[in-house]
């Protein structure tokens, strides 16, 4: 996990007790975030904790980008993620 | 936090949701477009499963499972919700909360119409099924006759947020030796606790087979704020799944999963090639939100009530009662340093200063700390339609319940104990307060629709809790004709209108056999008079001929405080509540009057009011003061108006009640107690009981 300025960088593969730190560590600084970027192998993901996570922060902060959840995510090994949100 | 802690909490936030529930199927039945309502209807109803299901509540989580379904159905669809549907949601609440009382007393047995009302749940949903079915024309659209279940897992009537034009593209790219499989994943809120995670499915299913498209439904993930990590908020994913493996095989792979967390369905591969041609329509970018187009979506399910969310913390009602007995402390022990006469004696402009500003503070500290007991009486009032409902129904009168006031605060405790007698008295307003038919109505010149209004009011520092009927009114004459015959009063007595119609609360009033008109308005109501005078309260009727009746509830405003006239007899100080007293005065020597057996009178305006030495009733003594010299306290009580016979009028004031000890608590003339100022403990009188106690040794 990296932050450069107001964008910051995860991988796909966290456990739900990362999923835990990355929730603090965006919830301080929701304000100034204006991106979240998704990078690395698009093979699979480890916790459905991280999807709904960036779910919420994108319900949270519309404005907020975010790859993985603005478009349909396309995984090697777990094909075409729709998702289905009422915003 | 020990298991057991997490089953209360479990059970105290149940509880609340339940109680919800009644009000929120009668709000919708009011208001049927109300979608928002049916979501949040659905969210309780969703929730409750979840959390049953974790504790082991086998029973409820199966029910509300089904319960879950039908609402699942209502709110993702067209389909209105009729009445006698919202007669079977009212029913499968009642079992709802009958299973739950069992699940917690651990009693393995089920209501007796359990599997009576599941039925009917499921029936409502089979019903809809059905109708569906037959109004579909192309096969290939409906997707309820294209899936085959493997076995016999329930399918759920989930939401579907794909269509057939995503299955028909999916199917094309099955081998020869391949089938297409849908797993609609409702994993519990739990899961994670439980050690799975979607993930986890998504992996072993990849093991197996390929994994072509899947839908995620998030609209109950919550904002960052309220978001848990470690909690399930994704409701529902839909997966497509290819694979050359036996159905068998793939359905190993939930076997640590709840039966109503998943369903597993195999669909037909086969595929009308020109129907697919005509069906698929192109998707335009435009259309494209979060991954989802927008013509597919049903409908948004926007959070509700939203601003309605506060920053709430929920306290054990024990440990309020405890701060508030230290505030009480606090209190006394102020009022008796501020009565100190050495302190007094300093007349130091300072100190005095320092008193009045701790005096102030403590009042400030009083006033909130009684406040944190203070709720709005709503959700009682609310709870009422469902009663004033289900009693409507039962007499077949249509009514309309009207409420006003219930923003009104009331102490907590209160409110917990009045929902009893206003249940009671709003069934008798329906039943017997009303005109038995709409002819009857009709003919005296009345709307078809009976009116109860039930309404909260401030009223001279109390508490004022009304309901009315518009119906036909309680005739005084017969009231206090059958009252004669009872014995309850004297032929020759002279009441006024409120004693008359109060008499129908009397315990002997109370029988089946009651004349024709008022029929029932005794029965039981003997029983709400008395659980009200425990609150420290009194009920009030009025009613008029062919205009209706009036029952009006009067209570404190808290059970912790009452307003009191201090008086004192024999050297003893005593507390009459303010609430009670009508006038107090010195009366002249030749208002008095002695009657032989039934000891003495005063004259009061032309009015014979008996009078009660509390000196003697208490005996406390064998002194006689004299009447001319003492004060008379008029009383009104239920049994009419009477006189208490005190030393000193000393004033009055605010008290924090204090109960008896197990001893003193069995002296009926007693109600509770209170520490004065001065360290003091005067005795609250129970003033329903003096007179009696009067009369016993006349």
């Amino acid at each position: 996990m990296t932050i450069d300025g107001d964008v910051l960088e995860i991988e796909l593969d966290m456990d739900i007790g990362d999923v835990s730190e990355l929730k603090n560590f965006i919830a301080d600084r929701l304000e100034y975030i204006e991106a979240i970027n998704v990078i690395g192998e698009m093979h699979s993901f480890s916790s459905s904790s991280l999807l709904q996570l960036l779910y919420s922060v994108k319900k949270t902060k519309p404005s907020m980008s975010i790859n993985i959840i603005d478009e349909n995510l396309k995984l090697t090994d777990y094909g075409v993620i729709h998702w289905i949100g009422d915003d | 936090m020990t298991k057991e802690d997490i089953r209360e909490i479990f059970i105290e936030e149940a509880n609340e949701i339940i109680e919800k529930l009644d009000v929120d199927i009668i709000d919708f039945e009011n208001n049927p477009e109300d979608t928002d309502l049916l979501n949040e209807l659905f969210r309780g109803v969703h929730t409750l499963k979840g959390s049953a299901n974790s504790f082991g509540f086998n029973r409820l989580g199966k029910f509300v499972h089904h319960f879950e379904d039908v609402l699942d159905h209502f709110r993702n669809s067209n389909d209105t919700v009729s009445h006698q549907s919202i007669d079977i949601f009212l029913s499968a609440v009642d079992i709802i909360k009958d299973v739950m009382w069992r699940e917690i007393e651990r009693n393995e047995s089920v209501p007796e119409n359990y599997e009576k009302v599941l039925e009917e749940i499921k029936d409502i949903l089979l019903g809809k099924r059905e109708e569906k079915n037959s109004s579909f024309e192309l096969p290939i659209a409906d997707l309820a006759t294209e899936f085959s279940p493997i076995k016999n897992v329930p399918s759920k009537d989930r939401h579907r947020y794909f269509n057939s034009n995503d299955i028909d593209k999916i199917k094309l790219s099955i081998k020869d030796n391949e089938e297409l499989y849908h797993i609609s994943l409702t994993l519990d809120m739990d899961i994670f606790f439980r050690g799975f995670d979607h993930a986890k499915i998504f992996k072993l299913l990849s093991n197996k087979g390929t994994i072509v498209e899947s839908w995620w439904d998030m609209n109950d993930i919550p904002s960052l704020d309220t978001l848990d990590t470690e909690k399930n908020f994704i409701k529902q994913i839909d997966i497509f799944f290819i694979t050359d493996k036996k159905a068998s095989e793939i359905e190993e792979l939930f076997e640590y999963l709840d039966e109503d967390e998943f369903t597993f369905d195999h669909i037909q591969k086969e595929i009308v090639i020109e129907e697919l041609e005509t069906k698929l329509e192109p998707i335009q970018e435009k259309d494209i939100k979060y991954g989802h187009r927008e013509c597919d979506r049903i409908e948004p399910t926007p959070h509700r009530r939203k601003q309605d969310i506060k920053s709430l913390v929920k306290i054990d009602t024990n440990k309020l009662d405890e701060l508030f007995d230290s505030i009480g402390e606090l209190v006394i022990a102020q009022n008796f340093i501020a009565e100190n006469e050495e302190i007094q004696q300093l007349k130091s402009e300072t100190i005095t200063k320092t008193m009045n500003t701790l005096s102030k503070i403590t009042r400030l500290i009083q006033s909130k700390v009684m406040s944190l007991r203070m709720i709005a009486i709503h959700d009682t009032f609310e709870k009422m339609k469902r009663v004033a409902r289900d009693a409507s129904k039962t007499v077949n009168k249509e009514i309309s319940l009207q409420i006003e006031g219930a923003d009104t605060e009331i102490d907590k405790t209160m409110v917990d104990a009045l929902s009893d007698p206003l249940v009671h008295i709003i069934r008798n307003a329906i039943d017997h307060g009303l005109e038995s038919s709409v002819k009857e109505r009709i003919a005296v010149g009345k709307p078809e629709v009976g009116m109860i209004t039930l309404r909260a009011f401030h009223r001279g520092g109390n508490i004022a809790i009304e309901v009315s009927d518009d119906g036909r009114g309680i005739n005084r004459d017969k009231v206090f004709v059958k009252a004669v015959e009872k014995g309850l009063i004297d032929v020759d007595e002279e009441l006024s209108d409120t004693q008359v119609f109060s008499l129908i609360m009397q315990a002997g009033f109370s029988t089946a056999d009651v004349i024709s008109d008022i029929s029932g308005r005794g029965v039981g109501l003997d029983v709400v008079r008395s659980s009200i005078e425990k609150l420290h309260g009194k009920i009030e009727i009025n009613s008029e001929i062919s205009k209706g009746t009036t029952f009006t509830i009067l209570l404190p405003l808290t059970l912790a405080i009452i307003d009191g006239m201090i008086v004192k007899s024999a050297n003893d100080t005593f507390i009459i509540p303010t609430l009670s007293v009508l006038e107090s005065f010195i009366p002249a020597k030749n208002i008095v009057h002695s009657m032989k057996h039934q000891g003495e009178f005063v004259d009061l305006r032309g009015e014979m009011i008996p009078v009660v030495r509390l000196n003697y009733v208490l005996e406390l003594g064998d002194e006689k003061p004299d009447i001319d010299k003492s004060i008379l306290m008029c009383i009104e009580s239920d049994k009419g108006k009477y006189a208490i016979l005190v030393d000193e009028l000393i004033g009055r004031q605010q008290v924090v009640i204090k109960s008896l000890g197990p001893i003193l608590s069995k002296i009926k003339e007693l109600s509770g107690s209170a520490i004065m100022g001065n360290g003091e403990i005067a005795l609250i009188l129970n003033v329903e009981e003096l007179m009696f106690q009067r009369e016993l040794k006349e």
